[in-house]
């Protein structure tokens, strides 16, 4: 891996290892309500877990399930949704973060969740707040047909709509790469109209080809996970946030032996090398840090004590002058809140 | 009889006829009126021509000084080379007061500064070159050209006019930047040292928060004490107060109890500290940052994270690649902001094991870091140092220079105008994509108020008003976001052009048909009649 260390003169040393982001955000879609869809939402709690678990911020996921698993009344473990028959990680966690539920799983909220003209109320946790070096993973997943994508049984989000979405935000620079994954029945035509650049897209199946699903937990009596997020996520647990795993390697992740239907890739508006992108670029967070050198020479500010350091010698009295000055100000709960400095 | 199946024929076709009469008299109009869609008028040309228009910033730079008459002319040619900024050179005699000043021997050189800057008066946004006597090359301090604290740069008469060539042009604006800013090309396209300060750059935009986070991770064990406001007040206040021409910045302060760095650092004997190698840091920040409070504004922000480790991981000291411990014991993190890691210096006590130790921040060296990790966010132009080239020191409580304020109100300026271009004419783009997209009169008022602004900005810059340009600019920008984010700019809720006829075909198809098909008849008895009138004449 090339590392350069440029050294300037105003004290930081760089280190530039070819990747030209600087943030990371994740996106993750699940289109299908209803119980006997239950393996498109084990789907995307899969990979929610997986880009988590390298590193990615809640603040930086945006999460959309249309439908309440684990609540369901006909789930028979409550408050828990499993990608495997034997129930080996419970995918809906502790700390899941739901940012779209329900019924707000639309395509005019997806598209307008991607363009950014969402309504001045929508709240921060809601808004994909990306910008020019933010590495973006889409991960859908539903049914879907040839060209369309169906939210929700009742509406469609056609490809040239995303296509013009992604270009919306290629225009406006909310974007470096993407990273596009779906998972659903004749995938590949979604990225058929794709034409902006920097949009790395991978499809479960070709257009006439059905994704199929895994295999079904006879206990809840519903496929609970669907054959190539089931052998990505695989791959996706042996990597750790620091791995060297490539993207070259994601891409052979379910071959049509175990994935039956054949995995489409659309690499031609992707200018870099999946063999030189690491998978930690897209499905991690990994920040680049710079060491300071040197800091600035700043003039000490007068007033009480504030340089004062805690040393051996008086350290009795130093106590009793903290107690004291812990006690002389009287902190009240609210006042201690972010939120009295806002208002 | 045959004159009755005429009259019939007759009424046939006149009804016929007043059937299409009526479907492209009214039916078509109405229709028309009652389909269009409201668009506002959009200022297109405007917005192309202003898009084609050459931006560059023009600097006022006032030579006062005895100098031979070719000094001007040779730092104008030296000048010329830097791209999106142009120089208007003037030349002047010292006036009577300025000699007397500048022939005193008994001042230092940073009064020497401050009175010239009193006299001179250099305007905002310009700068002034002033020329040392010739006998008075003392308090220059052995080096050629020493850059003053206000707008003023203090040269010895045989100044090499290169050096003093790449001081102007490093003052002005940061080299690196201009070329981006004329050049506008998304990041991955930019070379190596462009690519690096692009990517620690924050975006430009007109506020910022700043967040300062005092970590302590085992509070039963250390009790820190930290007066954060006085702090901020006495050293980022001052800093803060000097940008709000430039960006609005606001600073909050916040106490995380009970978390920590995941790292794991190492024992080092030699240096009898804990140390934490640098390829840990990276991933250390993530498993914080959903720590780090949830946000009320959507304005970008700026962490600053001050770090208490744990007991039985102090002392904590950052190394280098090179193994060597780092003086600083902080790190930036490109365009979010800066960790910091402040130390409990030992105790040797013998019971220190249970009490917990009191510790009172070092503010000073807290803010001091803090100030130079926003100092590369933002970032703040600076020059290097040389034998040749020196610069004065800041006094407190001040510590940006004018001219570095300058700098950056330009640097952004140029980042507004590329990006003001790229919103506007993408909007122009779309509107025309979908015809029946509608306008509202709110997206039209503030489409024209950032057409305005943004013709006054570049006026503005190219007549070197600075401060007004700045102001223009951040208007501009903000309502050009306004009108590109509007929620009803969604192409989505519109019909696209190749759709309109999957609806209106099934709607004038069944009615239009019979009328054509029956006016066919009309033109034929038309025909007739006229026959029949021919042949009666």
């Amino acid at each position: 891996m090339p590392i350069s260390i440029t050294a300037r003169d105003d004290g930081t040393s760089g280190y530039v290892k070819g990747k030209t982001h600087t943030n990371n955000w994740a996106v993750l879609v699940d289109t299908s309500r209803f119980w006997f869809n239950y393996r498109h939402v084990a789907n995307v709690l899969s990979m929610y877990r997986s880009v988590k678990r390298l590193g990615i911020p809640d603040s930086q996921i945006i999460l959309m399930v249309a439908d309440d698993m684990a609540c369901n009344p006909r789930n028979p473990r409550p408050a828990t949704v499993f990608n495997n028959a034997h129930q080996h990680i419970n995918v809906y966690g502790e700390d899941v973060e739901v940012d779209y539920r329900g019924y707000e799983v639309t395509v005019e909220n997806f598209v307008r969740l991607l363009t950014g003209r969402l309504a001045p109320s929508t709240p921060r946790s809601k808004r994909l707040l990306t910008d020019d070096g933010s590495n973006i993973l889409i991960y859908m997943t539903g049914h879907g047909g040839d060209g369309f994508l169906k939210f929700q049984d009742s509406e469609e989000i056609t490809n040239v709509e995303l296509a013009d979405a992604f270009e919306q935000m290629w225009q406006k620079k909310r974007y470096n790469e993407i990273l596009f994954i779906i998972d659903t029945c004749q995938a590949a035509s979604m990225y058929e109209h794709f034409y902006s650049p920097n949009i790395l897209a991978i499809a479960s199946s070709l257009v006439g080809e059905d994704s199929l699903s895994h295999h079904v937990d006879p206990a809840i009596g519903v496929y609970i996970i669907d054959r190539f997020t089931y052998y990505a996520l695989e791959f996706l647990e042996r990597v750790t946030p620091d791995s060297t795993k490539t993207l070259a390697e994601f891409l052979q992740v379910c071959p049509k032996r175990v994935c039956i239907s054949t995995v489409g890739v659309r690499q031609d508006l992707y200018k870099r090398d999946p063999k030189t992108v690491l998978v930690s670029e897209f499905f991690g967070s990994v920040r680049s840090v710079e060491l300071t050198e040197r800091i600035l020479d700043i003039p000490k500010c007068g007033g009480k004590g504030k340089v004062a350091f805690n040393d051996s010698q008086g350290e009795a009295s130093t106590k009793e002058n903290v107690e004291k000055s812990l006690q002389r100000k009287k902190l009240v709960y609210a006042n201690q809140l972010p939120i009295s400095h806002t208002i | 009889m045959k004159k009755e199946g005429e009259g019939e024929e007759r009424e046939g076709a006149l009804a016929a006829a007043g059937f299409a009469v009526v479907l492209v008299l009214v039916g078509l109009p109405v229709w028309w009126y009652t389909t269009t869609v409201y668009r506002a008028t959009l200022p297109y040309a405007t917005i192309e021509q202003l898009s084609h228009q050459l931006r560059h910033h023009t600097v006022g730079l006032d030579v006062v000084g005895q100098v031979r008459a070719s000094f001007k002319d040779d730092l104008e040619t030296k000048l010329e080379s830097m791209q999106s900024v142009k120089f208007l050179l003037t030349h002047r005699l010292p006036t009577r007061e300025e000699q007397t000043l500048l022939k005193s021997t008994h001042q230092s050189l940073s009064d020497l500064d401050l009175n010239m800057s009193n006299k001179i008066h250099v305007a905002n946004g310009n700068l002034a070159v002033v020329v040392m006597e010739e006998g008075n090359n003392n308090i220059m301090d052995n080096s050629s050209v020493i850059v003053g604290r206000q707008r003023i740069i203090f040269v010895t008469p045989n100044a090499d006019l290169g050096v003093l060539a790449s001081v102007v042009r490093g003052m002005v604006m940061d080299v690196l930047a201009s070329k981006r800013a004329h050049v506008a090309r998304p990041l991955h396209q930019l070379p190596g040292q462009h690519k690096q300060e692009a990517m620690r750059q924050v975006p430009t935009e007109p506020g910022y928060d700043v967040t300062l986070t005092l970590m302590v991770p085992e509070p039963h064990r250390t009790k820190v004490n930290w007066d954060a406001k006085v702090a901020v007040d006495e050293y980022l206040g001052p800093v803060v107060r000097q940008l709000e021409s430039v960006a609005v910045v606001s600073v909050r302060s916040q106490v995380l109890y009970m978390t920590g760095l995941s790292v794991t650092p190492e024992w080092s004997p030699r240096h009898q500290h804990y140390a934490l190698p640098h390829h840990q840091l990276p991933l250390t920040i993530n498993a914080i940052e959903a720590k780090l409070g949830s946000f009320v504004w959507t304005r970008p922000s700026l962490h600053f994270v001050v770090y208490v480790p744990r007991e039985n991981q102090m002392p904590l000291v950052i190394h280098s690649p090179d193994g060597t411990p780092l003086t600083t014991n902080s790190f930036l993190v490109p365009r979010w902001g800066g960790v910091m890691i402040h130390n409990v210096p030992p105790v040797d006590n013998t019971n220190t094991t249970m009490s917990p130790r009191y510790l009172t921040l070092d503010s000073h060296w807290v803010m001091s870091t803090v100030i130079t990790h926003l100092h590369h966010l933002l970032p703040i132009p600076t020059l290097k140092e040389t034998p040749e080239v020196k610069l004065l020191a800041p006094t407190s409580p001040y510590q940006l220079t004018e001219w570095q304020v300058d700098a950056l109100a330009r640097a952004r300026v140029s980042a507004y105008l590329a990006n003001i271009r790229t919103t506007l004419q993408s909007l122009c783009e779309l509107v025309g994509e979908i015809s029946n997209m509608v306008i509202s009169d709110e997206v039209g008022g503030w489409v024209w108020g950032a057409v305005e602004e943004w013709g006054e900005c570049g006026r503005a810059a190219r007549e070197g008003r600075l401060q007004e340009a700045t102001l223009y600019c951040t208007r501009s920008f903000t309502q050009a976001d306004a009108a590109f984010f509007h929620p009803s700019m969604l192409a989505l809720l519109y019909f696209p052009d190749n759709q309109k006829y999957a609806i209106y075909v099934p709607l004038f198809l069944p009615v239009s048909i019979p009328v054509l098909l029956s006016l066919k008849m009309v033109f034929s008895l038309f025909k007739k009649g006229l026959k029949s009138k021919v042949k009666e004449d």
